[in-house]
């Protein structure tokens, strides 16, 4: 066993007195770089762990995607060769000509569908902001209800605000239009309670039956609404802030439903499947162009394939506003208003 | 004195909730960003040498 280590050490040693210098100032740089970097990954070790078992995921995905694609490509290729399809050289330039005409009308489709998914997100963003915006001016305009008989009141409505704001931030793109609770979900609920009531007795034992995700915003909105009621009934509030809390109010609710109404408008199915078909009519004129060199032909086809695949995933992407790179930014809650400290603490000390 | 102890421990809890579900949402844009980069690679690596061998 010592022989062989000394074997590999001395091998290596040959290989890195005969390499050449760049190589070696270049390995020990990268030494110095990751030796460097140990502390900072060590420091955020959870991190560094959770981001390389998701990209596992991701990676295991694309590989069963590619698979099924890579199949389908397979069995039309078959089928090319079966039906033995030959383009004399005289028809070269036809073929040159076509895949120039179906360029433009395929980039002119592909605009089309990119265009839109990103309008949608960016119109996404936008209500995210509007409701951010009105929940702060509720706030402030709440706080300008300073009579002694209704600062109570207002104080509740700030509360509820803070409250709905803070399930916002806490759910981010998990919060749902409504409670739809998977099925599996339900199924685990119904066995918790089942669980709870024979575990009655020992109330030690008795598990939580609601989950994070399956919290329903609505409800709070609702009572957002008869906090903002409370307030207007009562007679001593200038009409003027009255008219603001409702207005602000149901600016609030109508971009909420804005948010989940675009996000329930995605590209159909049909779309997708005609951006398949046209990629692949397109992509198959590239394969019956005649080329003297080899690897020219290989370069052309890997940056067809690879921009065309790049960009397929990219239009999902943010078709999807609720996962991926594109995901619907919620910094707007976070920075519009210091939610904690809107919290009057010294009413609450009373 | 109770009630505030308990109020701030309550938004203590909740601003833990927040940043975890930042982080959350930071893994998985990361791993997004590279996602499309991986899919277009692999599916270039295959169908390249599917056209040498086949087609």
């Amino acid at each position: 066993m010592r022989k062989l280590w000394f074997f590999i050490r001395a091998n290596i040693a040959l290989l890195w007195k005969s390499s050449h210098r760049v190589v070696q100032k270049s390995l020990q740089a990268l030494l110095i770089f990751i030796s460097g970097m140990k502390p900072l990954i060590m420091a955020n070790i959870d991190f560094w762990g959770k981001l390389s078992k998701r990209i596992l995921q991701k990676f295991l995905k694309s590989v069963f995607d590619v698979t099924v694609f890579t199949v389908l490509v397979y069995i039309m290729a078959r089928v090319h060769q079966k039906i033995d399809l030959h383009i004399l050289n005289e028809d070269q330039a036809l073929l040159q000509n076509f895949i120039e005409w179906y360029a433009v009308f395929y980039t002119l489709a592909l605009t089309l569908i990119i265009s839109q998914a990103w309008s949608k997100y960016n119109n996404i963003n936008t209500a995210i902001d509007r409701e951010a915006d009105a929940l702060a001016l509720l706030v402030q305009t709440a706080r300008m209800c300073k009579d002694s008989r209704t600062v109570s009141l207002s104080q509740g409505l700030v509360d509820v605000v803070i409250d709905y704001a803070n399930s916002v931030r806490r759910l981010r793109h998990k919060d749902q239009r409504t409670e739809k609770k998977p099925f599996l979900q339900k199924l685990r609920g119904y066995f918790i309670k089942v669980k709870n009531k024979v575990r009655s007795k020992d109330q030690s034992k008795v598990e939580k039956v609601s989950p994070k995700a399956g919290e329903n915003l609505f409800l709070k909105m609702k009572k957002l609404r008869d906090s903002v009621i409370l307030i207007i009934e009562s007679a001593t509030i200038a009409e003027c802030l009255k008219s603001e809390l409702i207005r602000q109010y149901n600016e609030a609710y109508d971009a909420r439903g804005d948010r989940f109404d675009l996000i329930e408008q995605k590209l159909s199915f049909h779309v997708w499947t005609i951006f398949i078909m046209f990629s692949l009519a397109w992509l198959w004129g590239f394969f019956w162009l005649e080329f003297k060199a080899e690897p020219f032909k290989s370069y052309i086809l890997g940056c067809t394939i690879f921009s065309i695949t790049f960009l397929f995933y990219l239009a999902r992407d943010l078709d999807d506003p609720t996962s991926g790179f594109w995901m619907m930014n919620f910094e707007p809650f976070d920075h519009k208003l210091d939610w904690e400290n809107e919290h009057d603490q010294t009413d609450r000390i009373q | 004195m109770i009630k505030q102890i308990e109020y701030s421990d309550s938004l203590m809890s909740v601003e833990v909730e927040i940043e975890q579900m930042k982080t959350e949402q930071k893994i998985e844009r990361i791993a997004s960003f590279l996602d499309p980069f991986i899919r277009a690679v692999l599916l270039t690596a295959a169908l390249l040498l599917l056209s040498s061998r086949v087609i």
